[in-house]
């Protein structure tokens, strides 16, 4: 009997828990690993997130003239692995954890990235955004962009590595030359 | 409104109306069981012989109890009565014992276990849908009203309601039972455990004796007079 | 020197041991030959008392043209695990069952008949485990060649029950694949007379989704503790321990100390948390929802505290190889421990007024009784063990992160009901409160994570984790950037077996509270998907509900 009253006790004196939900909705605290978000403006395509994501709800497709990067919440984990990944910070676990929704579709979300075109074979590579990081944080570091910089930034890595090549052969034959 | 309601319930079950309705309150317990056993469900099957069982173990004290009110008020009818007013021990145990049949016959909480949710996943109810199922659980809670407008036969030996005064205030006073009824009946369905049959036998045979204590003094109380 | 019980094994058997290595402190491997495996495993069993762990098969054949098989059994007291390792040939195909002097080896040695093919000779119960009725018989999916190409034969094929001699005069109740007690999809089935349960048969594999071969194929050392704790939606943390325990030992790599003291805090409200969890569930199925509602308040607060400690509610992609992954900076500490006393005086309240309760009590004592001898054959884990006064805890045991510095009781019963089980879990609870409130205390300072540069190949490693269930047992040989093999073996696993003992002639009310007072986890236990598996049964056939309608 003294369970049954002492019960009624707490039911009485802890009465309603449960929040007002759909009208009251500051339920998480603060860093809660709810949806990813990608932050368009940020997001310069190196796709280390892609690489990393457990689930594989990140993805890379590649296209003639742009990259898409396709996130889609239906396989995300919330597990924040791309937040650590992102070297721009384009991507961020948000306090936002209502993602239910009738139509596949709205859980996709796709971003377009363009390409940019290798200076000397005229043919797609890298995205734009990635380029323009590697230059600003080329200013990071040194006080002005050098010639073999300048030169060499727009090219495909193919080509890069050819000029290399063809440069350390140059090289090569002129040491033997000397020889 | 008020007056039609009381005349409703004055008029329709005629002189005996109590009878009827403990009748119609029973009626459903055999409902179960026979559906219970036409569907070759195990769980219904198992949930229909345990609402038997649960009917053959309550009957003792509810016809104890309720032939205590019937001495006690000198009519089943609803509509008296030349009831006593004064309280007395034999009126306290006979209320007592009625109530906790009524958990027990309404199939509530620690004697839901014809139905049992989380053991037979329902017992009969599995094998209705639809408003089937509506009219079998509605039914369940108007065995509730009808066996606490019984109850309402009691507290006319005490209470100033009888249907000759004001009917509003036997309006009121009516519902007032059926809403302490239900109160008292929720209440014991939320602060305890399914019992087993084996511990809901000893617990109506408990309840017996306690109805048969109230008969007894009340038939003391009778031939004393 | 040695171990007690490594003396005694190799002083009895030494020139049938071929090769011994140690790979832990506590782990030894035992080389040995099929033919004498089932007397060694007999002795160590059944003379040392040992605790049968786990068993595991490995397709090895692009190493060295052999099947492997692990017998890992641990002696709790003596702090010991060894593995017998058995090599058998790729020809050969068969092994000596050992389920006649080992009883709980019976699932294991199923389920790797089934994944790789290897007979087990002698096997008193030779059914399907884990796959489909339709499974084709001759593909294997654990082998390394086996193609994910094979499209189900959709052919209706019997599950043969096992049903007592004179079946007819029993009441035949099937309790799942969905039931509303057991959440999970699990199959007893009760012949019952009356309300006594007569006989018990139980077929599981109705969840089996092949994460070891999903982890083997499609993902790497880093990505895996993500898909280890979707093992189990209560206690995945604990799987995601153990992995990351096993992968750190195959890579001799010692997490930082801070990062070792903030995981027991996860894994301590882990145990709350799920133990909460149990009791609501409990109580649910002896029909009081009161009681469910009431331990979930309390639980929510804790899960509540998680998701500030972690950012998620279920402690999901917390633990990782090589430390954690959040920090616990001073405010959340502070915030944490006013929590922590606030809710151990709430909890201590709830649970003396719940257990004074006459109609809960009533119906939790004196059912499911396991024998403590029992306990020992089956070797059942966590708080079923210890309800029957068997005192293992591999927090105490094998310790690991840093268990080793915090001070807490083991709370054990006697009476091996499911009242024994239930008060195991609550004082376990208050244990935990305790342990939370130590290790917060007592945060060393440092970094929380450093990367592990290397694992090598070819490494057998055991994580070893006491979840709230009882022992996680993750096993791996490591590969080339993932994992060769990995094995995990749920404490379900070990437990469910366990039940039908329980079960015997009990009364058919109390069978969901007894199914439960091992606190199932069947996703755990399976790891495994069945396709579609329509449950073709006399009592339920299709044909009966389309005449019906």
């Amino acid at each position: 009997m003294s369970g049954i009253l002492n019960l009624l006790k707490i039911a009485l004196e802890k009465g309603c828990v449960t929040f007002n939900y759909p009208k009251e909705k500051n339920l998480t605290p603060e860093g809660l690993r709810g949806k990813p978000e990608i932050d368009f403006n940020t997001c310069i395509g190196c796709g280390a997130c892609v690489e990393k994501c457990p689930s594989n709800a990140l993805s890379l497709e590649e296209h003639e003239d742009i990259w898409k990067l396709n996130l889609f919440y239906g396989r995300c984990l919330m597990c924040g692995v791309c937040e650590e990944e992102c070297p721009v910070d384009a991507i961020k676990l948000i306090e936002e954890y209502e993602l239910a929704s009738k139509t596949k579709k709205d859980l996709e979300v796709e971003l377009q990235l363009i390409r940019v075109k290798c200076k000397k074979c005229g043919e797609y590579f890298t995205t734009k955004r990635l380029i323009e990081n590697m230059m600003k944080e080329y200013l990071e570091l040194q006080d002005s962009y050098s010639d073999d910089f300048t030169n060499r930034i727009l090219n495909c890595p193919t080509c890069r590595k050819k000029e290399w090549g063809e440069e350390l052969a140059e090289a090569y034959r002129e040491a033997r030359n000397e020889n | 409104m008020f007056t039609t309601f009381s005349t409703i319930i004055s008029k329709a079950p005629l002189e005996e109306g109590g009878i009827i309705f403990i009748e119609l309150a029973v009626l459903s317990a055999f409902i179960i069981a026979f559906a219970g056993n036409v569907s070759r469900n195990p769980y219904s099957l198992v949930g229909g012989s345990r609402e038997v069982i649960l009917a053959f173990l309550i009957e003792p004290a509810i016809i104890a109890s309720v032939l205590n009110m019937v001495l006690l008020n000198n009519t089943l009818s609803l509509e008296v009565t030349s009831g006593k007013s004064s309280l007395e021990i034999s009126w306290l145990l006979g209320i007592f014992s009625y109530l906790l049949c009524l958990i027990g016959e309404c199939g509530r909480v620690p004697f839901d276990f014809a139905e049992a949710e989380s053991e037979l996943t329902g017992g009969t109810m599995i094998e209705f849908s639809g408003y089937q199922l509506a009219m079998m659980k509605f039914s369940q809670h108007l065995k509730l009203l009808a066996l606490l407008s019984i109850l309402n036969l009691y507290l006319t030996s005490i209470l100033p309601i009888q249907i000759s005064q004001d009917p509003l205030i036997y309006v009121i006073s009516y519902l007032s039972v059926l809403i302490l009824g239900t109160i008292f009946v929720s209440l014991a369905e939320s602060l305890n455990a399914r019992y087993r049959l084996k511990e809901a036998s000893k617990f109506y045979a408990f309840v017996f004796i306690l109805a048969l204590t109230a008969l007894i003094f009340t038939i003391l109380g009778i031939a004393a007079r | 020197m040695e171990n007690e019980i490594i003396c005694k094994i190799i002083e009895k058997f030494h020139e049938k041991i071929l090769k011994t290595h140690k790979i832990s402190s506590e782990t030894t491997i035992f080389e040995i030959n099929k033919e004498h495996l089932s007397e060694i495993i007999d002795y160590s069993y059944n003379s040392l008392n040992g605790c049968f762990l786990t068993m595991t098969g490995t397709d090895y054949l692009k190493i060295n043209s052999n099947f492997l098989l692990d017998y890992m059994l641990g002696w709790y007291s003596n702090k010991q695990i060894i593995i017998f390792r058995t090599k058998i040939h790729r020809d050969e195909e068969t092994f000596t069952s050992i389920t006649n002097i080992v009883p709980c080896a019976d699932w294991y040695e199923r389920e790797v008949k089934e994944s790789l093919g290897l007979n087990p000779l002698g096997h008193p119960n030779p059914r399907k485990l884990l796959l489909s009725d339709d499974w084709p018989d001759n593909i294997f999916p654990l082998r390394k060649n086996y193609k994910n190409e094979i499209p189900p034969l959709n052919k209706e094929a019997n599950y043969p029950f096992d049903s007592p001699e004179n079946a007819e005069i029993f009441n035949i109740i099937p309790y799942g694949p969905y039931h509303f007690a057991i959440h999970e999809p699990i199959y007893f089935r009760f012949y019952t007379e009356g309300e006594k349960i007569s006989k018990i048969d139980l077929r599981v594999g109705f969840n089996y989704r092949g994460l070891e071969k999903i982890a083997e194929t499609r993902m790497t050392y880093s990505t895996i503790p993500f898909l280890a704790e979707r093992i189990c939606g209560i206690c995945g943390s604990v799987h995601a321990e153990a992995y990351t325990q096993a992968v750190e030992k195959a890579a001799s790599f010692e997490a930082p100390e801070r990062a070792k003291w903030i995981r027991v805090v996860f894994l301590e409200i882990e145990r709350i948390h799920s133990h909460l969890l149990w009791l609501g569930v409990a109580s649910h199925m002896v029909g009081f929802d009161s009681g469910l509602m009431q331990f979930w308040r309390v639980r929510d607060r804790i899960m509540f505290l998680a998701e500030i400690l972690t950012g998620n509610r279920k402690l999901y992609g917390i633990i990782v190889p090589g430390g954690v992954r959040r920090d616990i900076n001073n405010r959340k500490k502070e915030h944490v421990l006013k929590e922590l006393s606030e809710i151990s005086i709430e909890y201590t309240e709830l649970t003396t007024a719940l257990l004074n309760l006459t109609t809960l009590k009533t119906r939790l004592k004196g059912i499911g009784f396991l024998s403590q001898g029992e306990a020992k054959k089956f070797s059942v884990m966590g708080p079923v063990a210890r309800a029957s006064n068997v005192s293992i805890d591999s927090r105490r045991d094998y310790t690991y992160e840093a268990y080793s510095n915090l001070e807490f009781n083991l709370p054990l019963r006697s009476e091996g009901d499911v009242l024994a089980r239930t008060l195991v879990r609550v004082n376990e609870v208050t244990e935990s409160l305790s342990i939370i409130k130590q290790a917060l205390e007592g945060l060393p300072d440092g970094p929380v994570y450093e990367p592990i540069e290397y694992i090598p190949p070819d490494t057998t490693s055991v994580g070893i984790v006491e979840g709230p269930r009882g022992t996680d047992v993750h096993y791996i040989i490591t590969g080339e950037n993932t994992v060769y093999r990995w094995r995990v073996r749920a404490p379900t696993y070990a437990n469910l077996p366990a039940t039908p003992i329980m079960l015997k002639d009990q009364n058919l009310a109390d069978a969901p509270v007894i199914i439960g007072s091992i606190d199932p986890c069947i996703s755990c236990a399976e790891r495994f998907i069945v396709i579609d598996n329509k449950n073709r049964e006399k009592i339920y056939n299709k044909k009966i509900l389309e005449d019906k309608i």
